[in-house]
């Protein structure tokens, strides 16, 4: 440690200041002196955390009844908001490449912008070391055409279907079915739903051109995403 | 071949940057207990703390596309926007007397969630802590008070709360060291 002579003065104020309740001035020091000193840096660090942690020992509790409902009716409805607005974040890269390799291709892909044909070079990349040839998706939907999720259809070796459930159908047992373009409804397995929620994938003979609906039927009705 | 993962909480933040209320209501499923159980526990009224909580919760869909993930996990983040707001309201409140014991029982108090190895260290490590140690950290951490303010909640000198609020902090932040090593 390489100590310097205010480092003693300034960790007297290092609880204060992790607590986040340090007077204006002993604050502004103390940052300015954590530009030049790591050891006194990561100490605040450190603290930081503690102080983060104990926040979050408090004992969870049950909202009332409603209380999911109540947040998101404050939401703003998506179609107000542009998805490809702001920083893109690195869970859209794939959807974004995807839109990129089958809905603009490689002269589109020269006229968007540097960032998106790196994206797509990237895509490209991916799918020839995973041995694909393409990844598809479609919004899974429940009876009255809400969103509750999305599949997610990679053409490859092998190739596969990945459901993602976020919100819309309640917990249980849930029949996935791949339904072909010739009308032919194959069962491909049973995902389970629990807390609203569910991830499940499974590897399929079809080919990915063929599909033209996934639906996943329960007790508490059927969700439904369509291929195009 | 069959595979199953829950989405991370880095992934619903993503969502809910992109606009996607789906990833919006599945957040908020997966963490309305722990953010309303600390409304609660720091304002001590059902109907502020749900005030509170949605306040909370409107927060980080606004400021999803900003979270940066090397400056903490996302729980963390929620509960500390959880914690200020809460701080504010019950400054907003001055009717309300603050109460260290009731919260300082909230923190103890084991729970049925999963938690990391570290988090029931540290709720070992406070109820270790002597009481005169624990209530001004609390304060301090959880009710955001500063040293004078406690100095004169508590009817001690400055100095004294400072001393307090510093070796309490120390104390718990040992068990960090100890559970990191």
């Amino acid at each position: 440690m390489d100590e310097r002579p205010e480092c003693a003065e300034i960790r007297e104020l290092l609880p204060e200041l992790a607590a986040g309740v340090a007077a204006g001035d002993e604050r502004a020091r103390a940052l300015a002196h954590h530009g030049m000193c790591g050891d006194c840096r990561r100490e605040l660090e450190v603290m930081a955390t503690v102080a983060d942690e104990l926040v979050a020992l408090a004992t969870p509790v049950e909202p009332p009844g409603g209380f999911e409902s109540a947040v998101l009716a404050k939401v703003a409805p998506p179609s107000s908001r542009r998805w490809w607005h702001g920083a893109m974040r690195p869970a859209m890269a794939v959807a974004l490449a995807t839109a990129i390799g089958i809905g603009i291709g490689a002269i589109g892909a020269m006229q968007v912008t540097a960032d998106d044909r790196r994206l797509a070079g990237l895509y490209r990349h991916t799918l020839q070391i995973a041995g694909g040839r393409y990844l598809t998706a479609s919004q899974l939907t429940v009876s009255d055409g809400s969103r509750a999720g999305t599949v997610f259809a990679y053409q490859g070796t092998p190739s596969w279907v990945f459901v993602a459930v976020w919100s819309g159908t309640v917990d249980g047992p849930y029949q996935v079915d791949l339904v072909t373009r010739g009308g032919e409804q194959r069962p491909i397995g049973t995902m389970v739903v629990a807390d609203g929620e569910s991830s499940w994938g499974v590897v399929i003979e079809v080919d990915v051109a063929q599909i033209a609906e996934i639906r996943i039927s329960g007790a508490a009705g059927r969700l439904t995403a369509v291929f195009r | 071949m069959t595979f199953a993962v829950t989405l991370s909480d880095e992934s619903l933040i993503a969502g809910m940057a992109s606009g996607d209320t789906g990833a919006m209501a599945a957040f908020v499923r997966r963490f309305q207990a722990r953010v309303y159980g600390l409304a609660l526990a720091v304002v001590d009224d059902p109907g502020l703390a749900e005030e509170v909580a949605q306040d909370a919760f409107m927060r980080v869909w606004r400021h999803a596309a900003n979270y940066d993930p090397r400056r903490g996990r996302v729980p963390t983040w929620l509960l500390t926007i959880t914690r200020n707001l809460a701080v504010d309201a019950i400054r907003l409140r001055s009717d309300r007397p603050i109460d260290p014991e009731r919260l300082m029982v909230a923190l103890m108090t084991e729970t049925n969630e999963p938690e990391y190895d570290w988090t029931e260290q540290l709720r070992v490590a406070l109820r270790a802590l002597p009481t005169d140690q624990a209530r001004p950290v609390v304060l301090a951490v959880v009710y955001g008070l500063t040293a004078k303010e406690i100095a004169e909640q508590e009817g001690i000198p400055l100095g004294t709360a400072k001393t307090r609020i510093r070796r309490g902090l120390a104390r718990l932040r040992q068990v960090l060291v100890a559970s990191d090593g």
